[in-house]
């Protein structure tokens, strides 16, 4: 009897790593999808807000998700401690749009796959990468850095590109038939739909917005200043609160945290403890949490942002409550409306 | 009124379940069941309820019975995913003072086990 091929498939649910999984499977290989959680995934933001298209579901995990259709065991590694500093810090092949090191994360999470591969008797490894299809990372230079610097060098199988890159070693020991791979490259996902209803495949997530927050441009620039003031002693808490709201830094160790909307409320009410809390009893308003030791202008500079941007931001004066531990009390404040000092603040 | 206190909680426990998955035993079994172990996710979200259920399941013996306690509402679509990928048993979900009790039955399967 032939040997059971083993694969693992690095899986994040979407479209082209769910296809490259559904190939393998239809070449017999047995597949153990790896999903990392590397703590700058937006699944927490999504959970804690709601689904804003529709209330009644929440967002899934779209790697569990497409496990169970594909009945394809999923495993999720959590790398969020090693991340920040070893891959997002100091990240050799730089940074996209964002804070995304998205080089340098590839090759992070494939060298933890090479490892599981190694320890576990796989015997490759597969991606849903697709040439050309992203600018940064899937580029056929930066393509070869990863499986290089990976150190999965010919190991590592791209199913949906594969005949049009060099012949890998699953293919060259006949443990898949090369020519029942693909040769998709650039941006088009129109063959990728088609080979999706070929499979039927019909429940997947659509490509726009993606699951991860360091390339948004708002989400890095906090996070730099986040770093700058505080270093990288990070908590989950301090990830998680980078996700939401209007960031505002009052001084070297002061920053406050407006929230945007009634999610957003409920969203930051979870991460009062050790934060002062600032909002406007007489008119919707935001909650604001004050992070560091504000002086009593910090307060009131909080106060008057927090007015500007509740129901009584017309009022000529608008009474703001504020708790800080123990302590509670209450300011009457001059709406914040002058833009250039909100500009200047806003990080 | 308060303006804070106008704003809804979204994701309280007493907001309606869904049953997009249903799990294999009715509630009063799932009322009667006693756990095996018993997984804490309060206050964590989306995997970490899942990376605890699994790295504690990985330990389990077949038949045993791991209870989850989470209060991400996602878990009532995550973990029956999980279950359905790993080949594990979704037993049910039912709602406690805090968040959800989840109930998994680990099974013998020949899938590879986290
Ligand atoms: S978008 Fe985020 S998770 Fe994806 S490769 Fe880039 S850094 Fe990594």
């Amino acid at each position: 009897m032939s040997e059971q091929i083993r694969a693992l498939g690095l899986l994040s649910g979407g479209l082209d790593s769910t296809l490259a999984a559904r190939v393998m499977q239809a070449q017999n290989v047995e597949v153990l999808g790896l999903h990392f959680s590397t703590g700058f995934c937006l699944a927490d933001r999504h959970r804690i807000l709601g689904n804003r298209s529709n209330p009644d579901k929440p967002y899934r995990n779209e790697a569990l998700r497409a496990g169970a259709d594909l009945k394809i065991p999923i495993e999720i590694i959590d790398i969020k401690d090693e991340y920040l500093p070893e891959v997002v810090l100091n990240p050799k092949f730089g940074y996209g749009s964002g804070m995304n090191p998205c080089i340098d994360c590839r090759i992070f999470m494939l060298q933890k796959t090479r490892e599981i591969m190694e320890e576990r008797g796989y015997h490759f490894v597969f991606t849903g990468e697709v040439l050309g299809q992203r600018p940064m990372s899937q580029r056929r230079p930066p393509l070869d850095d990863v499986a290089e610097e990976s150190g999965l060098g010919r190991l590592l199988l791209r199913p949906l590109s594969a005949r049009l890159l060099p012949e890998s070693i699953p293919e060259e020991r006949g443990w898949v038939d090369r020519e029942k791979l693909f040769n998709i490259s650039g941006r088009s996902r129109k063959k990728q739909m088609e080979l999706a209803n070929h499979f039927k495949i019909i429940d997947y997530p659509q490509p726009a917005g993606g699951c991860c927050s360091l390339p948004d441009e708002n989400y890095a620039r906090k996070l730099r200043d986040f770093l700058a003031h505080r270093g990288t002693d990070v908590t989950p808490d301090d990830m998680m609160l980078l996700k939401v709201g209007r960031h505002f830094r009052l001084s070297g160790d002061v920053k406050m945290v407006v929230s945007r909307d009634q999610g957003e409320n409920t969203y930051l009410e979870r991460f009062t403890q050790g934060r002062s809390e600032v909002w406007v009893d007489d008119f919707p308003s935001p909650l604001t949490l004050v992070e560091g030791q504000p002086t009593a202008i910090d307060l009131e500079t909080a106060c008057r942002i927090t007015a500007r941007y509740s129901d009584g931001r017309h009022e000529r004066t608008v009474p703001v409550r504020w708790r800080s531990g123990e302590s509670e009390g209450q300011l009457t404040v001059v709406p914040c409306q002058n833009d250039t000092e909100l500009e200047a603040l806003r990080i | 009124m308060s303006g804070r206190a106008r704003s809804a909680r979204r994701h309280q426990n007493n907001q309606e379940l869904h049953p997009y998955v249903h799990g294999t035993l009715d509630r009063e079994s799932l009322e009667s069941l006693a756990p095996d172990m018993q997984v804490d996710a309060l206050g964590t979200f989306c995997p970490e309820p899942v990376i605890r259920t699994q790295n504690r399941m990985a330990h389990a013996k077949p038949g045993e019975i791991a209870m989850l306690l989470a209060d991400d509402v996602g878990v009532e679509i995550d973990i029956p995913a999980w279950c359905l990928s790993t080949g594990n048993e979704y037993l049910g979900l039912l709602k406690a003072e805090v968040g959800y009790k989840v109930f998994v039955r680990r099974l013998c399967n020949k899938r590879p086990q986290p």
